[in-house]
């Protein structure tokens, strides 16, 4: 993938003296490549919703149940879906996004989760973009792999939040349990991501087609 | 690939990445909560607190399936008290737990007339297993500030952390690093109050610097002492289960059962003002 600088007009902005049109310039300026069109806004919205949603869930619900005896984090799979659908730039804002609703609802004072979150939807973009396909086995690997460093971070957030607690309890009182539960619940977020994004990556001509295709 | 790391995009979430998680966590530390994480405590506040309603009671239907065994034993005993309280229990329970949270609410207000109480609901709690913070509805609008206590009608539940303008974060006394001085109503025998990571996997806290000869039972009444900063005096914290005394040192520990829980309750009230208590005349 290239970084090149392209147009306003090929940004949507325009003859570039509107105020909507000069912001739209400015960020090409910058080189962000990053386009805001009517579709992206739409996708934004979307994951918005997503992201209150089992930003909620996660502190309400499943903090109350508790399966496996831990809370299982949404969000990360959610970072994870969404970058594997809309690559690494979602992916980054997306993780950036996620680890501070999570860590303002019902975060400690450390707050180390951005650190996770970012790097997972850059990596999982990038991935999916250069490496691997974005199919349900490579969603599987990412979910797998990430579950593992967020035990990883529960694990030392335990261990240095926990006042008493000894490595052996961080790993089988908070660690484990935790990635067992994000393994079991990451299955939501990205069932939610696959359905809901899946619209934006086809044309109705191409979906209609296909469906004649299989049925 | 490399393009990506190399392009402005990467380099502002680098540094907006790195602005979130030093910002928050230097100005939490220092007591201060920052503008962007209260807003978006105060815009998801209400719908968190909706949220938390609609899983209590899922909570509720699924602890039949997850928790049979403690169901099947609590269903015997309770068929046994259903006969003396199918009276009261008829028709009317939300108007009865309204009634007992008021009747709380003003028996405490009567025990402690210096106090200024805010009532608060808890609408969600700690998003980690390790986390044991809750989160109330109101915050400073109510008048409710950092490191007030919040109290139920049995006794006490932990203090106020962090504070919006609608909302309120508060760490609960089971919180490992938190310790609370306390005494034996019975016998004024003075001690501190504190939470160890194995006894608040029981839900049980420890009682410790008794004196040698300190006067403590189990089954007894076990209160704030006011003495510390956070805690007025005379709240209940919870009943002796056991005494230890130590064979070596002589020293005495007890563990205490809480009297009020985060569990039990969803309903709580903070505590914004009380006269300070000394023993100066």
């Amino acid at each position: 993938m290239k970084y090149t600088r392209k147009s306003p007009d090929a940004l949507g902005a325009g003859d570039g003296t509107s105020f909507p049109s000069r912001i739209l310039g400015k960020l090409n300026s910058w080189r962000l490549s990053f386009s805001i069109d009517g579709q992206a806004v739409a996708k934004g919205v979307i994951i918005a919703v997503f992201i209150v949603f089992f930003s909620i869930t996660q502190t309400t619900l499943l903090s109350r149940l508790r399966p496996f005896g831990a809370v299982p984090d949404l969000l990360l799979p959610l970072v994870v879906a969404v970058a594997m659908a809309e690559r690494e730039k979602w992916g980054a804002i997306v993780g950036l996004i996620c680890a501070f609703v999570i860590d303002a609802l019902g975060g400690v004072t450390v707050m180390l989760l951005p650190l996770l979150y970012v790097p997972v939807g850059i990596f999982c973009g990038l991935l999916t973009t250069y490496r691997f396909r974005d199919s349900i086995p490579v969603a599987a690997l990412f979910t797998v792999v990430t579950s593992v460093l967020r035990f990883f971070v529960s694990f030392l957030l335990a261990l240095f939040t926990v006042h008493g607690v000894t490595p052996l309890q961080a790993l089988l009182d908070f660690a484990l349990p935790g990635l067992f539960a994000n393994l079991i619940f990451a299955v939501f977020p990205h069932l939610f991501v696959r359905l809901s994004m899946r619209p934006f990556h086809k044309t109705r001509a191409e979906r209609t087609e296909e469906n004649d295709r299989v049925f | 690939m490399s393009g990506f790391f190399k392009s402005k995009f990467f380099y502002i979430v680098a540094v907006l990445t790195l602005a979130a998680v030093i910002v928050p966590t230097v100005l939490c530390s220092m007591g201060l909560t920052p503008v962007l994480r209260s807003a978006v405590n105060t815009v998801l506040m209400p719908v968190q607190k909706l949220s938390d309603k609609a899983a209590g009671a899922i909570e509720g239907f699924t602890s039949y399936f997850t928790a049979f065994d403690r169901m099947k034993e609590e269903n015997a005993r309770l068929k046994e008290e259903l006969a003396s309280l199918r009276e009261e229990v008829a028709g009317a329970r939300e108007i009865k737990e309204k009634y007992d949270w008021m009747s709380d609410f003003l028996e405490l207000k009567m025990l402690h007339h210096d106090y200024e109480l805010v009532p608060a609901v808890i609408s969600g709690r700690g998003s980690a297993s390790y986390s044991n913070v809750f989160m109330l509805d109101a915050g400073k609008i109510s008048g409710i500030e950092r490191g007030m206590p919040v109290v139920s009608g049995d006794g006490i539940l932990g203090y106020i952390a962090e504070v919006g303008p609608t909302w309120s974060k508060a760490v609960s006394v089971m919180e490992a690093s938190s310790s609370v001085g306390a005494y034996v109503e019975r016998s004024g025998a003075i001690g501190v109050i504190e939470a160890e990571y194995d006894l608040s996997l029981k839900g049980i806290l420890k009682m410790s610097y008794l004196d040698e000869d300190a006067d403590i039972k189990v089954g007894d009444r076990i209160l704030t002492s006011g003495y510390g900063s956070v805690y007025p005096r005379s709240l209940v914290i919870g009943y002796v289960e056991t005494v230890k005394t130590d064979d070596l040192t002589r020293s005495i520990t007890a563990t205490v059962r809480p009297a009020s829980t985060l569990d039990q309750v969803s309903e709580v009230m903070v505590v914004t003002e009380y006269e300070v208590y000394s023993e100066e005349p």
